[in-house]
């Protein structure tokens, strides 16, 4: 009899095979690299993130991960310490927000994304924002995929480390996302979303332009999350009945597990 | 057989392949492709003939009322042109208040010198109810909205007691006769004695009694025979305040005993806390006993204390775990099937499941989940989010009054949720739909479906309900109270609420509301189905004191709606206590619990009057002096 041949488990990521799950299988695994739609410089991404002084040493906590003796423990052997950690940076962070119009992608899908594609991260799910705590540096890493991808649009995704408030509200005369501490603007000019505040609402010496906001049509292209007039959420019965068997599995079985069967 | 290619031909098609294969890569990644683009445009197109149909709704014309502009379209053109906080009358009258208090008091007080600047936004004024009655935001807040400081002292002043183990007592041990002229002259004397009136003894310090005005107390009973004896000013009127129907079956669960229910003066209530309700209302009660009954001798007096105090009470909480703790009768203790009783919304309609009501017509089906929606949004909504979270638990935030009054507004909730009775006439025909989750399921997302798009045809209604909070709160409680009326189930109910808004939300918008979603309504689903004491429990006996859960801002309506829905979809009179019920029917409360909403409104324009005034004893002032004047003191020498 031949030997049966390994099947290697390509793990599903998203139920369903529409626009909408296309585009979350996509962002939530991290095998398949985003598309780069602009770049930032990486002093801008310092100046925006205002935890250090652009061209500034960072500051460490504790000394580097080589010149520490620390007790034996077996997990520090298997896990790999990212620049951040081994450098000994403080831990800082972004708060990103998110649209509730058409967005590109949306505080539970960027956990799931941050969970995927990076390492050595804390995060918190709210409803409109998204805190993402990292190593200094490898937050600035992190950052600069953020802003660049495809996962951002400079009208509808912004950073606000503080009064995040504005993702529900109706959109500015110029399509922008509202924020009350006004820490970017729509330049006509150049036809680009540009910052003129850090995320903390501190005025810039210099502004940071983004890139011009995505098209009405880009937005319902790369729309994460469905919406009645351009992927109604209704009829994707793949992923209701998903949810559906969860949600009765963790309710009869959630202290039953031996309950679990085909028929659930 | 295979084509026989040479290798400089192989490697062509190779590279050929590899650069279509690319070339399609790149179209999926980077562009439309013509179908998608077809998809997205007919359905835009097909999406653009129901706009006539969403103009039709009463949450349009809600909307287009509250925001004064098109209600779907999703740009706001005056948006940082609103002229910040002088956009608001209330604010204008906070800067005002703010500077006079600190030139008085030479302190600065409020100052919007501070913080970020408010009103860039649209700081839009936000109907009531269905009342014609639209308040400002900062009239919802229950420091400055008496009805909703009455609401939470109307509950904490209150407490029942049973009075036939003592009127056991005074029969078997004491020998008293207990007559209809006995129980009228204590009850005569219980309305003195509960303004703290002394009566056994001569040198006493007495209370003015316009302080304790709103002190008073009233029998309970379901024997006609023992109300006709009585004075009609002294005992709650069953047949008059309820539906024949519902007045009926409430007696019949009563029965003869006869409960007291105590209303302890509100002021006395704030200067202890809700604990001080029952230590007052058994005193006073033991002493209108001793006086009525001439009683004297430590035993009997000592037993019909232990009653009133333990033995037979029903307090309204109970005492809270350690790190929270309170003593009983404080509103993190209240159980959750308490709530539906405290509610009177549905007080004058007919007993019949709720089914049933949808055979009959439309207008009867649609004013039954209004009037769930007035009983959770005006008193669920209130003691969960606003006074437990916001004031209890918080420390006063804003936050949670502004999820609490989105349950608040007119128009909207109601909209969805007569539609959906409209649907469920249509369909169901009067039969209860079976508490199992496979049929439930279906309906369910239909449900979920609708108000999520309501959302997002309604630009206008997601900036009115502007934090996940907010919606969750409407999806829970919409999710839970359609599933409990149809199913008569609160466990079904709940369960209903929970994949409303941890799953069927969560996986449309990827966003939930406050971060609670993880703690709640996933873990809560086998919590909440199973009974074992160390799981679970019924689900009336469920509250914010139930330590299986972490409660966040939007989930106190849903399990008021699922334990109230599960009551009027059962066609019951009460949920978990006949005699609750009836105390809160009292016409003699100052907050109206049949029509809290009403109250709110009220208050918002200050027109409502609570309890607990001190006028009768403060200086006549200007009310900037209040609290100033001690300044004047200052200046006597002892």
């Amino acid at each position: 009899m031949a030997e049966k041949t390994k099947s290697e488990y390509v793990p599903n990521i998203y139920p369903g095979k529409d626009t909408v799950s296309a585009r979350r299988k996509k962002l939530w695994d991290k095998s398949r690299p985003l598309l780069k739609y602009r770049s930032i410089a990486e002093d801008d991404i310092t100046q925006l993130l205002s935890h250090r002084a652009v061209r500034s040493a960072y500051v460490s906590v504790h000394p580097p991960l080589e010149e520490l003796i620390e007790p034996y423990d077996p997990i520090k052997h298997i896990v790999v310490p990212t620049p951040g950690t081994r450098a000994g940076d403080r831990i800082r962070f972004i708060q990103m927000s998110d649209s509730f119009h058409l967005p590109s992608i949306a505080p539970f899908g960027r956990q799931r994304l941050y969970f995927s594609r990076f390492r050595g991260i804390d995060t918190v799910v709210y409803s409109g924002r998204e805190i993402l705590e990292m190593r200094e540096r490898d937050l600035e890493k992190a950052t600069k995929m953020l802003l660049e991808t495809e996962i951002f649009n400079p009208g509808r995704s912004a950073l606000k480390g503080i009064t995040v408030h504005g993702h529900s509200l109706r959109l500015d005369e110029n399509g922008l996302m509202f924020d009350a501490r006004r820490r970017y603007i729509y330049d006509k000019d150049s036809g680009e979303v540009v910052y003129i505040k850090d995320q903390m609402g501190n005025v810039l010496d210099v502004p940071v332009p983004v890139g011009p906001p995505l098209s009405e049509e880009d937005c319902k292209k790369l729309c994460l999350t469905y919406s009645w007039d351009t992927q109604p959420y209704k009829a994707r019965t793949e992923l209701f009945e998903m949810m559906s068997r969860s949600t009765k599995m963790r309710v009869m079985a959630g202290f039953n597990p031996e309950m679990i069967n085909e028929s659930m | 057989m295979g084509e026989e290619l040479s290798e400089e031909e192989r490697i062509k098609r190779f590279v050929e392949e590899r650069k279509k294969k690319a070339g399609e890569e790149r179209t999926k990644e980077s562009g439309m492709s013509a179908r998608e683009r077809d998809y997205t445009r007919e359905l835009y197109r097909a999406s653009q003939k129901f706009i006539d149909i969403e103009k039709g709704r009463d949450i349009y014309q809600t909307m287009k009322e509250i925001w004064g502009a098109e209600p779907l379209y999703e740009v706001d053109e005056k948006m940082y042109h609103r002229g910040g906080y002088r956009q608001s009358i209330r604010k204008k009258e906070f800067i005002d208040a703010g500077k006079q208090i600190a030139i008085k008091r030479g302190l600065p007080s409020y100052s919007r010198a501070v913080g970020l600047p408010v009103g860039q936004r649209m700081l839009e004024p936000m109907p009531v109810g269905k009342w014609g009655i639209t308040i400002e935001q900062d009239d919802s807040h229950h420091m400055n909205n008496t009805a909703i400081q009455q609401l939470n002292d109307d509950i904490k002043r209150t407490v029942i007691m049973n009075l036939d183990l003592a009127h056991r007592m005074l029969q078997v041990r004491v020998g008293k006769e207990v007559t209809p002229e006995t129980l009228n002259f204590y009850m005569e004397t219980l309305q003195h004695t509960m303004g703290a009136g002394a009566v056994a003894q001569e040198h006493m310090n007495e209370v003015n009694p316009y302080l304790v005005k709103d002190a008073w107390a009233k029998i309970i009973t379901g024997s006609d025979e023992i109300m006709d004896g009585l004075d009609q000013r002294y005992y709650i009127h069953i047949d008059e305040l309820f539906h024949p129907d519902r007045a009926k079956a409430l007696k019949e669960a009563i029965g003869d005993s006869i409960w007291v229910v105590f209303r302890v003066p509100t002021l006395a209530m704030r200067m202890g806390d809700g604990e001080c309700t029952g230590r007052w209302a058994a005193m006073q009660n033991t002493m209108a006993f001793i006086s009525a009954y001439q009683l004297s001798g430590e035993h009997v007096i000592s037993d019909l204390a232990y009653a009133f105090k333990h033995a037979r009470v029903i307090h309204m909480g109970d005492k809270l775990w350690g790190s929270r703790v309170r003593g009983r009768n404080e509103i993190g203790g209240i159980p959750d099937g308490f709530i539906p009783d405290i509610i009177q919304c549905e007080r004058d309609l007919p007993l019949m499941p709720y089914v049933e009501y949808m055979t009959q017509d439309d207008a009867a089906a649609s004013k039954a989940m209004t009037r769930m929606s007035e009983g959770i949004g005006g008193i669920a909504a209130m003691l969960d989010n606003t006074l437990w979270l916001g004031f209890y638990m918080s420390g006063g935030i804003g936050f949670s009054n502004t999820v609490a009054t989105s349950a608040l507004s007119g128009g909207a909730n109601e909209d969805v949720l007569s539609e959906f009775s409209n649907l469920g006439a249509k369909y169901l025909r009067g039969k209860l739909i079976p508490a199992k989750w496979d049929i439930m399921k279906v309906m369910l997302n239909m449900v979920a479906t609708y108000v999520i798009e309501t959302y997002e045809k309604f630009p206008t209604l997601a900036e009115l309900h502007w934090g996940g909070a907010h919606k969750t709160s409407i999806m829970g409680t919409v999710g839970a109270g359609v599933s409990a009326m149809l199913t008569g189930s609160s466990t079904m109910g709940l369960w209903a609420g929970n994949y409303t808004i941890a799953s069927a939300m969560k996986e449309g918008w990827l966003r939930t509301g406050w971060a609670g979603q993880e703690i709640q309504d996933h873990m809560g689903m086998p919590y909440l189905c199973s009974f074992r004491p160390e799981e679970g429990n019924l689900t009336e006996m469920h509250g914010e004191n139930y330590p299986m859960h972490s409660f966040s801002a939007g989930h106190g309506n849903q399990r008021a709606a699922a334990n109230y829905g599960a009551m009027m979809g059962r066609g019951s009179a009460w949920c978990l206590s006949p005699v609750v019920k009836v105390a809160f029917a009292d016409p003699h409360l100052a907050f109206d619990f049949r029509r809290p909403r009403y109250c709110i409104a009220k208050a918002g324009i200050k027109e409502f009057m609570p309890d607990g005034e001190r006028t009768a004893i403060t200086p006549a002032c200007d009310i900037l002096d209040r609290g100033i004047l001690k300044d004047t003191m200052k200046e006597i020498p002892f």
